[in-house]
């Protein structure tokens, strides 16, 4: 079984990258403080410390990941394929500077393939597009697209607007389908604590409903829009915000759209039958106490076609292989779909061939 | 029925575990946490009912209570003493003391009696069928 993690974080360092920018986009990179640079929010996901990774991996800093460091995280894990994805750009959507923007991205993606990706043992990445400035997101998804290691084109969802099924991003949409990589939506943590509705007291409300928030806001746009007739080849990952809210906003699509059909012309079927044509990264999988309340919800959305297992670490919510080898009502060849076959048939992960063991040894440790 | 068969097994002398530390420990192939309390030891299994973590390394804290006060005030506070432990994986609590997880009670670590006997701390492990 190949076991594939389609989402985990890069902790890089970005004065790096501006190593691989012209001036004077690198000075004024890699002179800035972090917190003026891409603006985070507060509330600490790691509840002031209980939560900690400095056990995990012994020798390697839980705080700024460095190249070598991913294959021995990936045994950690217990993964085959990693899709490393920045840390810092997860607030991107939150910078007003286009040319900055621009510029992490670019440094971004010529460090991962410079210094990180290693297709032939498992190390992928993505490139980050900025969705401040299409025309030259669309450059940087031609430019370093078509490189080994490059398994997906990456949209921040958080705060993009207008929101990401909009013609105004179709220029992206164009390169992606030029350089037939997969598109992922990845919400994120960016501006969650100064959500849509203010006054929200702790991180457990807003990160609750932020991620959520983000991927039904994106999920509605690209289908109304018509993202998926207007675009046929390409394929939609949606990362980052477990799966059980995926099918209320089906049938509620599905109802308005049945009494509004006029206002979404483009579509040729149910809103929930795009739907189940996407794909779902898996983490956090929700674990309710009756399993079959969640096999229902797997059944909904053709869960072993279309789940891809992701783990999101090191992030406070991140999943291991056992979140899905010990659901008691998935077949075997279901899991191994979703732990590994989904993710192989969708991104793109040129370069890599399978090793000859048949199970990842640290999965049957953990699986219990 | 007979009550199953146990035995004793060593930790360490009471001194070496000193009121708010712990030591890990492998029995028959599992790594048990023993916590002295100040009050009392206590011993948990160090694997996470949740994925697995070793909830064990995981920090002793007080419990965060909350009380609605006569006006409507939601007053928080502390209990006087480290009683919760929280996987350092996710974050999961439980009673270090009868291994419950506070968020769902219907969930629990695994415990193990401790026996204090003669200057030393023994776990009592109930023999394998085998």
């Amino acid at each position: 079984m190949t076991i594939v993690d389609v989402d985990a974080h890069y902790l890089e360092d970005y004065t790096v990258l501006a190593d691989y920018l012209d001036e004077p986009v690198r000075s004024r990179i890699r002179n800035q403080p972090q917190g003026w640079l891409v603006p985070n929010s507060t509330g600490d996901r790691y509840l002031s410390g209980r939560i900690n990774r400095d056990r995990d991996v012994p020798g390697t800093n839980p705080r700024r990941t460095q190249p070598d460091e991913v294959p021995r995280i990936m045994e950690f894990l217990g993964v085959d394929i990693s899709v490393q994805i920045s840390n810092l750009m997860l607030t991107l959507p939150n910078m007003n500077s286009r040319e900055l923007a621009v510029g992490l991205c670019q440094g971004y993606a010529e460090y991962m393939i410079d210094k990180v990706c290693d297709p032939a043992k498992g190390v992928f990445s993505t490139v980050i597009v900025p969705t401040q400035d299409p025309a030259k997101a669309a450059d940087l998804v031609r430019r370093y697209g078509r490189a080994p290691g490059m398994s997906s084109v990456t949209f921040i969802t958080q705060w993009a607007q207008p929101p990401l099924g909009d013609i105004h991003y179709d220029p992206i949409y164009e390169a992606s389908a030029e350089v037939g990589l997969p598109i992922v939506y990845h919400a994120s943590g960016a501006g969650l604590d100064h959500f849509l509705i203010d006054g929200f007291q702790k991180f457990i409300e807003t990160y609750t409903l932020g991620f959520l928030f983000h991927n039904l806001a994106t999920l509605v746009s690209v289908i109304v829009q018509g993202l998926p007739e207007r675009f046929p080849s390409l394929r939609f990952i949606f990362q980052e915000s477990g799966i059980a809210y995926l099918p209320g906003i089906m049938y509620r699509l599905d109802e308005a759209y049945l009494k509004r059909r006029s206002e979404a012309p483009l579509l040729t079927k149910l809103p929930s039958e795009y739907i189940r044509s996407f794909y779902f990264g898996t983490q956090p999988l929700e674990r309710p106490e009756n399993d079959e309340h969640l096999a229902a919800i797997f059944d909904m959305v053709d869960a072993e076609d279309r789940l891809v297992f992701a783990t999101d670490y090191p992030h406070f919510d991140y999943d291991r292989p056992s979140a899905i080898t010990t659901l008691p009502f998935v077949s075997e060849e279901g899991k191994r779909k979703i732990l590994g076959d989904n993710a192989l048939s969708v991104y793109r992960f040129d370069g890599w061939t399978p090793p000859e063991r048949e199970t990842s040894p640290l999965v049957a440790g953990v699986a219990r | 029925m007979s009550a199953p068969a146990t035995r004793l097994v060593r930790v360490a002398p009471t001194a070496d575990i000193a009121p708010g530390e712990r030591r890990i420990v492998e029995v028959d192939g599992r790594s048990i946490g023993v916590f002295n309390l100040g009050d009392g030891f206590s011993a948990i299994a160090n694997v996470c009912v949740h994925q697995g973590g070793p909830v064990c390394w995981g920090r002793v804290e007080p419990r965060v209570h909350a009380e609605v006060m006569p006006g409507g005030e939601v007053r928080e506070s502390l209990s006087p003493a480290p009683d919760t432990i929280a996987c350092p994986w996710h974050g999961w609590e439980y009673d270090v003391r009868t291994g419950t997880c506070l968020a769902n009670p219907r969930k629990a670590l695994r415990t193990f009696p401790v026996v204090v006997r003669d200057g030393d701390v023994y776990l009592e492990i109930a023999e394998r069928a085998s």
